[in-house]
């Protein structure tokens, strides 16, 4: 195993300013978090934000040339572009909820994942074998990343939930007014979405599936934890419906989505069907 | 929720009164209760697996059936209402698909699909107790398809009794993602019902027209079965893309467990700092040249050739000399490390380091073309000279002539070969702190290592070259008659009347050989409409439903910012 050091020397500008966006966005925002007036942090955050997503496209479109290929094979490459969605993310949400927590919080994960990058560093750009050639392999990867980069906003809203829960925020509305809303509130419409981009990322890997395999479905441990994933909020929505479903129970519930996306992501190769699997990150 | 009320009170008609009161509604039991429940009914679908597995009489397998048909037929006269109300509750979605989970997980963290022997050395005396409760196949077993088929039920059933309010405009994505459920299963079980998956295994000319049945898709006691297509497939062309050749640096390193492995790699382009040295060392390697078809040439070589008259010439390759009697000596080549491919019969240097220099020579009379006499080979080292007996050296039996290679204090250098050759080799300047630069040259072939400090080396050597992918190209042929040609790769499958040919194996030891998967499978497009349908019906459901939440769209209700930093 290589030092974290000399994995950290061989990444390109690219990455390195990314990793200092990300890091100059989590302190930014957790300064505004703790001020009233912070309007000038908050700008300053988002812009952190817009470098780190220039950088990290960049990196990623420079990789692509060079592999030839979509720059998705890998856990590096992955944990790059989940902190590029976290980023296109935030950006996009913070349009209409402009919360310093959450900013923060996106900030310092986003931070975690490229160190993670760095430590799982690619020793060599490897060739993509011939079942990922595929027009679906790229929408099903970016689905699923910003499906899981939502994930990870809505469980960042369950802690401000469980730590804050009757704490209430402004939101601007689509034609510029406001409006009040708690972090629960938010998480549910994060989950909302996440959900869609968990569904559309679950019906593309099917279709996809179908086409390299000659099977929607063949019971892979990772396709498996996929939809024990989907199932929680899948779940989480129905139970939504019933009386007796409190915010509490809710933002816990969140929270063990999220466990279960992360373990779907990076936990696979510890189950003992993993031998089995056709998909699982080394 | 009256409804609730009114399934309970449902069955008051046909039933006593009392009866019907002490009946709690299902769904309003607390969660554990309703799983029970469903395990009960799980159980019932695991044994009656177990005794259709031992192959039982047909006459024990009509009265399994008849039992339980009964027993469901008395649950329905008792409870048919209230399963029918509990279905379609929100309790019930929810307690099926915490089931389905449950029962995923167990599918994840238990072996799947062993030899009954292996499961038993994995699980020892777990072993039992998981086959008894059908735990060591889950996706196949009878509780999980059970388990579906309460699913679709319930989907079915809340779909039914929620018709009303599910046909508005904004409630359709909701009806759409549990229509998509049952869509799904539908297809599903159409497939497991009327499909079949199975291999072909065809050499390049052959062609089949059936196919054996996989054992998975066909019940475990029946023998091996085949499936007639209703046409024949012919292989006419089997291809293998590879990626295109590429040489890089390698960076490898001693791991924790006293092996080198592949650390860091690094293209060779001109002027680049490359390998990753240990850390400390100040070893620094720069690349100065890059050679796409690299030629050696040893400056200051001798080579020289003893005549049969004793005399001994000095020789250069690709010149011919006149020798005594009317011929002349040719000298072809030079291979610094002869070796014989055995299955070309052709010589080849296996390295640039003369370790068996061999001059290829043809021996013709005076005047004729060189070219039409017979290639020998003379073997500059003695020990070969012995035992091939040239120039009478050892038993003296090959040829008078001989050949003696000198190094002397020859130089190696290395230039650029004539172009479409593809020989890489790279130029490095190795600088160690505190010493003078050195330049190396390292060729993709067989140069050593340079060494980059403790357990470290750099190598200069080509990229694993896996398969890029594999292609088939297949005719169709009916009655004889060529109905269609098609060249099918990896996620590019052929579709025929309801056939699916799917690229699956190749070998690398035989280039003529490719592996088809076939999937009759008239379950599929129903299973890919299903799919779509639970995508939109999801995607319009979260874009119109849920009115219950703030909405970003109403009024504008301006408060002043309670906790600092939740500022707008």
């Amino acid at each position: 195993m290589t030092d974290f050091t000399e994995n950290l020397m061989r990444q390109n500008l690219w990455f390195l300013t990314a990793v200092l966006a990300f890091l100059a966005a989590g302190v930014l925002y957790s300064m505004a978090a703790l001020r009233t007036q912070a309007n000038r942090l908050h700008l300053l955050g988002s812009i952190a934000f817009g470098v780190a997503t220039v950088a990290l496209l960049s990196f990623m479109g420079t990789r692509w040339v060079e592999a030839g290929r979509p720059p998705f094979k890998s856990l590096y490459e992955s944990l790059v572009l989940f902190a590029a969605c976290m980023a296109v993310l935030y950006i996009a949400i913070e349009r209409f909820y402009k919360i310093a927590w959450l900013g923060a919080g996106t900030g310092w994960f986003g931070l975690g994942l490229m160190v993670y990058a760095i430590a799982k560093a690619d020793a060599e750009i490897i060739n993509l074998p011939a079942a990922l050639q595929s027009v679906w392999f790229v929408p099903h990867v970016v689905v699923y990343f910003f499906g899981y980069a939502a994930v990870f906003l809505a469980f960042a809203a369950a802690i401000a939930h469980l730590w804050r829960p009757t704490a209430q925020f402004n939101v601007r509305t689509a034609d510029g007014g406001a409006q009040q809303m708690t972090y629960a509130g938010f998480m549910h419409r994060t989950i909302l979405l996440g959900f869609v981009l968990l569904t559309a990322g679950l019906v593309i890997g099917a279709i996809w599936a179908k086409a390299a395999w000659g099977d929607y479905w063949v019971w892979d441990p990772k396709e498996n934890w996929a939809l024990i994933s989907w199932l929680v909020f899948a779940i989480y929505l129905h139970l939504r419906l019933g009386k007796g479903f409190g915010e509490r129970t809710a933002a816990w519930m969140t929270i063990g989505g999220f466990a279960t996306i992360a373990f779907t992501y990076l936990g696979m190769h510890l189950l003992p069907t993993a031998e089995q699997s056709a998909h699982i990150y080394q | 929720m009256n409804a609730a009320q009114t399934g309970g009170n449902a069955g008051a008609g046909s039933r006593p009164a009392a009866a019907a009161d002490r009946m709690v509604a299902w769904h309003r039991l607390s969660y554990p209760q309703q799983g029970f429940g469903v395990a009960a009914v799980l159980a019932v679908a695991t044994a009656l697996q177990h005794v259709f597995a031992s192959q039982p009489s047909p006459a024990a397998a009509w009265s399994a059936v008849g039992a339980t048909a009964l027993a469901a037929l008395w649950l329905a006269y008792k409870h048919g209402r209230q399963a029918y109300f509990w279905l379609s509750t929100v309790q019930a979605g929810v307690v099926l698909m915490a089931a389905l989970m449950i029962c995923t997980i167990l599918g994840t963290v238990i072996l799947q699909g062993l030899p009954a022997q292996d499961f038993a050395r994995r699980y020892g005396s777990l072993a039992g107790p998981l086959q008894a409760l059908a735990l060591t196949d889950v996706f196949h077993a009878w509780f999980f398809r059970a388990l579906a088929g309460l699913l679709a039920l319930a989907s079915a059933v809340s779909i039914v009794r929620r018709r009303h309010t599910l046909l508005r405009w904004r409630n359709l994505g909701i009806l759409a993602a549990h229509v998509s459920v049952l869509v799904v299963l539908g297809g599903a079980l159409l497939g497991t019902l009327l499909g079949a998956k199975g291999m072909i295994h065809l050499q390049v000319g052959e062609s089949a027209s059936d196919f054996q049945v996989d054992a998975k898709t066909r019940a475990k006691d029946q023998p091996p079965a085949l499936q007639q297509l209703g046409f024949a497939v012919r292989l006419d062309k089997f291809e293998l893309d590879r990626h295109a050749q590429e040489f890089n640096f390698y960076t490898y390193a001693r791991n924790d467990k006293g092996a080198f492995s592949m650390i860091a790699s690094d293209r060779p382009r001109k002027g680049a700092t490359v390998g990753q040295p240990a850390p400390g060392s100040g070893v620094q390697v720069t690349v100065t040249r890059v050679l796409s078809n690299a030629v050696r040439t040893l400056q200051g070589a001798r080579h020289s050739v003893k005549l049969p008259d004793g005399k001994q010439i000095q020789v250069e390759p690709g010149k011919t000399y006149a020798i005594a009697d009317g011929y002349q000596l040719h000298v072809e080549r030079w291979l610094p490390d002869f070796s014989m491919d055995m299955t070309s019969k052709t010589a080849t240097s296996k390295s640039d380091n003369p370790d068996n220099p061999v001059l290829a020579v043809r021996i013709a009379p005076a005047g004729e073309e060189p070219a039409t006499a017979r290639l020998q080979y003379l073997f500059g080292r003695e020990d070969m000279r012995d035992m091939m007996g040239q120039g009478g050296h050892g038993s003296g039996k090959g040829t008078p002539f001989a050949y003696y290679f000198e190094l002397g204090n020859a130089t190696a250098s290395w230039s650029e070969g004539p172009i479409g050759g593809y020989n890489p080799a790279v130029e490095v300047e190795v600088k160690w702190p505190g010493s003078v630069a050195e330049k190396v040259v390292l060729h993709g072939k067989d140069s050593p290592p340079v060494k980059l400090g403790p357990d470290r080396m750099l190598s200069f050597h080509e990229k694993p070259n896996d398969i890029k992918n594999y292609n088939s190209t297949l005719t169709i042929l009916q009655g004889g008659k060529e109905i269609l040609t098609q060249r099918i790769q990896v996620n590019k499958p052929l579709r025929f009347q309801g056939t699916d040919f799917y690229q699956s194996n190749y070998d690398p030891d035989n280039p003529n050989y490719s592996g088809l998967q076939v999937v009759v499978d008239p379950g599929l497009p129903i299973a890919e409409f299903g799919l779509w349908l639970l995508f939109f019906g999801t995607l319009h459901a979260v874009a119109l439903r849920d009115r219950r939440l703030p909405k970003l769209r109403t009024r504008e209700v301006v408060v002043a910012n309670s906790v600092p930093g939740e500022a707008l």
